[in-house]
C-alpha cells in the first residue's frame, strides 16, 4: 500500500496543523473539524498523523483494545478480568486511526453478529464495528458533511456517552468506544449538522495559499514525493521524528501544565463577551490552551497560548447572527483584539 | 481545428496511459458524432493497451452495493461462507469508467469517486465486510449539461487533468480518422522507463505556478496536474532524449491542463484572484500583480514565452467564456468555480434501504429484508430446531431483517427571495431581507431546502444567491448586495419566475417571497416611466400566473397600496402588509405562508 504524505512536509497552514497536533495530544479537547476548499490538504494532513502517534498498551487480545490500567468498567473481557486477581498480559498496538468512508452500512459502523460464523458455524457471535476498533485512537470521516443522517445519529450518540450499545439478534453488547473524532469536507457542499458540529472541539478553516512562494513550495514538494516516495520520506524522516519528540515531551507535560486564575478569567471574559452556548466552549478553550503550552515545553499556560487556539476552539460555538456578515473567525479574533489588546 | 483534435487525442493517451495520475477527462459535448468518434478513438487506444473494454458506464444513480460493492447473497449461499462482490470502481482498477451525463450525477456518488481518485484505493465497510481495494482509476465525464446553471460536480471537475469541449468542433472540419490510429501506437513500457529519469527544473515549475495564477485558477492540483502532464509528453515523446521537458511540452501541458480552466485572461492578471475572501478587484489596481509575486526577470521572462505560446492555443470562444465568467462574478461574489452549483438528485429517487419495522415510517423493501435474513438463516434453523419441534418456515424472518425503503424525503423545495433593493423605502428592507433569508438557511439543514436571492433595482433583475443551501455562499453573496435606483418589477417578476420554471425542471418544488413596495418606475425594457412601468408589471404578472408555483407578496410600503395588492392578485400570491417587519417576523411569515 502507498505511504502517506509525510505531516511536516506540508506547506503552512499552520492552524490547521496546530489544532491536528492539540487534539491528537489530549483526547479531552474533543477532536478536530477541517473544512476548507478543495485540494488545501485537508485529508493529507490527517492520514499524515498516523504516522507521527505513539504506540499504546492494550489488554492482551482484547478486541477493542482496552486500557490495562483501567480494565475495571471497560469492555465484559476486560471487566471480568480485572476481578480476578492474575497479572494481566499485555500487549502494545499502534494508536489505530479508522477511516470511516462514505457508503458504510450501519452494521460495520456499530458492529454486528459475525456473518462468517454465522454462515459456516451457525453460530452466534459479535464482530465489533469501526467504532470498536478507534476506541482510544481517533475515527476519521473525510467529507463529513455528506455523512448520511442516519449514521450521523449514531455517530452523535456514541460520541457523547463513550459507548456502544448493540442490540441485535438477541445479542446485548456494550463495549466502550472513547474516540476523537477528526472530520474534514468542504463547506459549500452543505453545513454540518449542528449536533455533530458541537462534539468537534476544535474547528478550522484552512484555505489555498495564495503566495507565490508558497505554492511553488507545494508542488515541488508534491513532485518529489510522486517521482520517489522513499526518498521524500526519508528525506522528511528527521522532520517527523523531530514532531514526534515534541509529542511525547507534551505528553509528558501536559498533566503538570498549569493554568492560573488570571487565565481562567480570560478565558470566561472571552466566551462570555463572543456569546458562545453553555460551559463546553471555556472547557475546551482551556484544555486546548493547556495542550498548546504543553506542545511548547511550558509549565504554565500564557494568554499568547490562548490566543493562539481560541479560534479554533470557538468559532463554531458561535450563535449566528443573521446581521453580522463577518465570519465568526473574524468575530473570535475581533473580541480577542478587543480584549486582551 | 485539426491542431485542437490532435491535442484531444493526445489527452486520450495521456488518461489511458495512466488512468490515476491524470484523473480523467470531463467532456463538455451534446451526444454526438464527433463525441463518439473521440470516444471511439480513446477505446482503440485503450484497447491497445490493455485495459478492460467495453469501458464500463456508471450510471448516475447507481446504488453504493453496485459501486463499492457489497456480499454477494448468491454465491455467498452457495457456498456456504460470506463473499464479497466487488464493486464497479474496484472492477475497473487501472482502467476507465464512463460517466453519462455526469452533470446528473448525484453528489453522494461524486464524493465516493472522488475519494478513489485521490487515494487510488477505496475503503468497503459494508455488509459484514471490511475490505480495502486498490482502485487507480481515471473517468471520463459526460457533461451534456445546456443550461447554465447546470454543471459536472466541482469535486470531479477539480480531480479530473483535462476539461475538453467538443461542441465546437463541425464534423466536416475534423481531420480524416486515419489520424486518429496513430495514437494507439507507443510503447508504455518505454514511457513508464522514461518517465522515471524526467523532471522539471525549478524554473519550469515556478513560471507554471505563475502562469496559473495569471490565469486566476486557484487550484493547486491544476498546477500538479501541468506538471505531470508535462512530464509524460516528454516521455512519449520518441524525439526527444532529454531529462528536462523541452519547451514545447510544457507549452502544451500548459494549453492541455491549464487553458480550458481559466477564469481570466493573462493581461488582467491580479493576485487578488486567488484569495476567496476579497471581493472581485477593481480595475484599477491591475498593477498589484508585479508588487506581489518576487520573480527575478528571468523566470518572468520564462513565464510569459510559455503563455505567449499557449495563447494560440485558446479555443476562440474562451473569451466569450470569459466574458460570461466576468458577468456570473459580478453578480455573485464567490470566486471562480469555486461557487457553481451543486447537481444532487432533488427527484424523489429511491435512496436504498434503512432498518426499520415498515409501520408508519415506510414501505416494506422485500428484496432487502429477505437479503438481510438471508444469512442468518443456518443459525436460525438450528435455534427453532432445537426450540420446538414444529415444522419451521422455509425462510426465517426476525424483526431486526426488516428494512424499509427510503427515497429522497420530499422533492426539495426552493425558496426564492425578489427583493426590491430600489431607492426609496426599500434601503432599510434590504437588511431584513438578508436576515430573513439566514434565518431561513439555518432551518435548511433540517428541511433540505434551497435558498435563492434575486434583487432588483435601477434597470436590472439580477441573481445575487444562486440556489444553494450553504451558508458560506449566502453570507459571501448577500455581503455585497447593494441598494439604490428605480424598481424594475416587470424584469423582476420575469427573473423570479424564470428560475421558478428552471427549478420545476429539475423537480424542486419553487416557491417565491416578493419583498417590495410593487411601486413600479422602470419598464421592461428599461426606460424609467411609472405609467409604462406599471402596464408591463401586470403583462409580467399575467405570464407569471401561468406557472403554477406558491408565491407570497410582502408589501413593505408604510401604507398598503393598490398596485402592489393588484399585481400580487393577478400572479396569484398570497398578499401580506408587513410595513414594519423585522428578519425574525419576516422568516415566520414565510414559515408559516408557504411552508405549512
Amino acid at each position: 500500500m502507498s505511504r502517506n504524505y509525510p505531516f511536516s512536509a506540508i506547506v503552512g497552514q499552520e492552524d490547521m496543523k496546530l489544532a491536528i497536533l492539540v487534539a491528537a495530544l489530549d483526547p479531552s479537547v474533543g477532536g478536530v473539524l477541517v473544512m476548507g476548499d478543495r485540494g488545501t490538504g485537508k485529508s493529507t494532513a490527517v492520514r499524515g498523523l498516523a504516522a507521527l502517534l505513539p504506540n499504546m498498551t492494550v489488554v492482551q487480545n482484547c478486541p477493542y483494545g482496552c486500557d490495562p490500567k483501567a480494565m475495571a468498567g471497560a469492555c465484559v473481557i476486560c471487566d471480568t478480568q480485572s476481578s480476578s486477581k492474575a497479572k494481566v498480559k499485555t500487549e502494545v498496538r499502534p494508536v489505530p486511526v479508522v477511516d470511516l468512508p462514505l457508503g458504510a452500512t450501519e452494521d460495520r459502523v456499530l458492529g454486528a453478529l459475525d456473518i462468517e460464523k454465522a454462515l459456516t458455524l451457525g453460530e452466534k457471535a459479535f464482530e465489533p464495528g469501526l467504532l470498536a476498533r478507534a476506541h482510544r485512537g481517533f475515527l476519521y470521516i473525510d467529507e463529513v458533511n455528506l455523512l448520511d443522517d442516519h449514521l450521523v445519529d449514531l455517530l452523535i450518540d456514541v460520541a457523547a456517552s463513550g459507548q456502544n450499545v448493540v442490540e441485535r439478534e438477541g445479542l446485548s453488547v456494550r463495549h466502550p468506544a472513547r474516540f476523537v473524532l477528526v472530520g474534514s469536507g468542504n463547506p459549500e457542499e452543505g453545513e454540518l449538522r449542528p449536533q455533530l458540529l458541537d462534539r468537534f472541539g476544535l474547528a478550522v478553516e484552512v484555505k489555498t495559499p495564495s503566495d507565490m512562494a508558497g505554492r511553488v513550495e507545494i508542488i515541488k514538494r508534491r513532485d518529489q514525493f510522486e517521482r520517489n516516495p522513499e526518498v521524500f520520506l526519508t528525506l522528511w524522516e528527521k522532520e517527523e521524528e523531530k514532531i514526534r519528540g515534541q509529542m511525547t515531551a507534551a505528553r509528558k507535560k501536559l498533566p503538570t501544565v498549569k493554568a492560573d486564575d488570571k487565565l481562567l478569567e480570560d478565558a470566561t471574559t472571552l466566551c462570555a463577551h463572543l456569546g458562545t452556548d453553555g460551559l463546553r466552549g471555556e472547557l475546551t478553550l482551556l484544555r486546548a490552551s493547556r495542550a498548546v503550552a504543553a506542545l511548547e515545553g511550558k509549565n504554565k499556560v500564557s494568554r499568547e497560548h490562548l490566543k493562539r487556539i481560541a479560534v479554533p476552539a470557538l468559532q463554531h460555538r458561535l450563535r449566528r447572527n443573521p446581521l453580522d456578515e463577518s465570519s465568526s473567525a473574524t468575530r473570535v479574533q475581533r473580541a480577542l483584539d478587543e480584549l486582551f489588546a | 481545428m485539426t491542431e485542437h483534435w490532435l491535442a484531444y487525442l493526445q489527452l486520450a493517451q495521456l488518461v489511458v496511459l495512466a488512468p490515476h495520475h491524470f484523473g480523467g477527462v470531463i467532456v463538455r459535448s451534446r451526444s454526438g458524432p464527433v463525441r463518439d468518434r473521440w470516444l471511439g478513438a480513446l477505446e482503440k487506444i485503450a484497447v491497445q493497451q490493455g485495459l478492460l473494454v467495453p469501458l464500463r458506464k456508471i450510471p448516475s444513480n447507481i446504488t453504493d452495493e453496485n459501486l463499492l460493492g457489497g456480499l454477494d447473497i448468491e454465491s455467498t449461499l452457495q457456498q456456504g461462507r460470506p463473499i464479497l462482490r466487488e464493486g464497479l470502481l474496484a472492477k475497473c482498477d487501472q482502467s476507465i469508467v464512463v460517466l453519462p451525463m455526469a452533470e446528473r450525477l448525484e453528489m453522494g456518488v461524486a464524493a465516493r469517486i472522488s475519494t478513489a481518485l485521490d487515494h487510488g484505493r477505496i475503503q468497503l465497510e459494508r455488509d459484514g465486510q471490511s475490505k480495502t481495494m486498490v482502485c487507480r482509476i481515471g473517468v471520463i465525464a459526460l457533461d451534456e449539461s445546456i443550461e447554465d446553471d447546470e454543471h459536472v460536480n466541482p469535486k470531479l471537475m477539480e480531480r479530473c487533468a483535462f476539461h475538453i469541449d467538443l461542441d465546437g468542433f463541425a464534423w466536416r472540419s475534423l481531420p480524416d480518422e486515419e489520424v486518429d490510429k496513430e495514437f494507439s501506437d507507443f510503447d508504455p513500457s518505454r514511457v513508464q522507463t522514461r518517465l522515471t529519469e524526467i523532471h522539471l527544473e525549478d524554473d519550469q515549475i515556478d513560471a507554471l505556478v505563475g502562469i496559473a495564477i495569471q490565469l486566476g485558477i486557484p487550484s493547486i492540483r491544476a498546477v500538479q496536474f501541468t506538471v505531470r502532464t508535462a512530464r509524460y509528453l516528454a516521455a512519449l515523446d520518441s524525439l526527444w532524449a532529454g531529462t528536462i521537458p523541452s519547451r514545447e511540452h510544457i507549452e502544451r501541458a500548459v494549453s492541455l491542463v491549464l487553458i480550458p480552466r481559466a477564469t481570466q485572461m493573462p493581461d488582467q492578471s491580479d493576485d487578488e484572484q486567488n484569495s476567496d475572501e476579497t471581493p472581485p478587484p477593481e480595475a484599477d489596481d491591475d498593477q498589484a500583480e508585479e508588487s506581489n509575486t518576487p520573480q527575478t526577470p528571468d523566470e518572468e521572462v520564462l513565464e510569459d514565452q510559455i503563455l505567449e505560446a499557449a495563447r494560440a492555443s485558446i479555443p476562440a470562444d474562451l473569451l466569450a467564456r470569459l466574458a460570461q465568467i466576468a458577468m456570473a462574478r459580478q453578480k455573485n461574489s464567490s470566486a471562480g468555480k469555486a461557487g457553481v452549483s451543486q447537481m444532487s438528485s432533488k427527484r424523489g429517487r429511491p435512496m436504498g434501504s434503512m432498518a426499520g419495522m415498515p409501520r408508519a415510517r415506510g414501505t416494506l423493501s422485500l428484496i432487502d429484508t429477505l437479503r438481510a435474513a438471508v444469512p442468518w438463516q443456518a443459525m436460525r434453523r438450528r435455534e427453532t430446531a432445537n426450540k420446538n419441534r414444529i415444522g419451521h418456515p422455509c425462510v426465517l424472518i426476525q424483526k431486526d431483517d426488516f428494512r424499509i425503503k427510503r427515497y429522497r424525503e420530499r422533492t426539495q423545495t426552493l425558496t426564492t427571495f425578489v427583493v426590491d433593493a430600489s431607492g426609496s423605502s426599500a434601503m432599510n428592507r434590504l437588511a431584513e431581507a438578508k436576515g430573513a433569508v439566514e434565518l431561513l438557511l439555518a432551518e435548511c439543514y433540517v428541511r433540505r431546502d434551497q435558498v435563492a436571492l434575486i434583487a432588483f433595482r435601477g434597470s436590472e433583475a439580477e441573481l445575487l444567491l444562486s440556489p444553494t443551501r450553504s451558508l458560506v455562499r449566502a453570507k459571501r453573496s448577500l455581503a455585497s448586495l447593494p441598494g439604490g435606483g428605480g424598481t424594475p418589477l416587470a424584469r423582476a417578476i420575469d427573473s423570479a419566475y424564470q428560475l421558478a420554471k428552471a427549478s420545476l425542471k429539475k423537480g424542486m418544488t419553487p416557491t417565491l417571497v416578493f419583498l417590495t413596495d410593487g411601486r413600479a418606475n422602470i419598464a421592461r425594457d428599461g426606460t424609467p416611466g411609472r405609467a409604462q412601468a406599471q402596464i408591463d408589471a401586470e403583462q409580467s404578472a399575467r405570464m407569471a400566473a401561468q406557472v403554477k408555483v406558491r408565491s407570497l407578496w410582502i408589501d413593505t410600503s408604510p401604507q398598503a397600496r393598490e398596485e402592489g395588492q393588484h399585481i400580487a392578485h393577478l400572479i396569484g400570491s398570497y398578499y401580506l402588509p408587513l410595513p414594519h417587519a423585522g428578519a425574525q417576523e419576516l422568516s415566520q411569515a414565510v414559515i408559516q405562508v408557504l411552508h405549512q
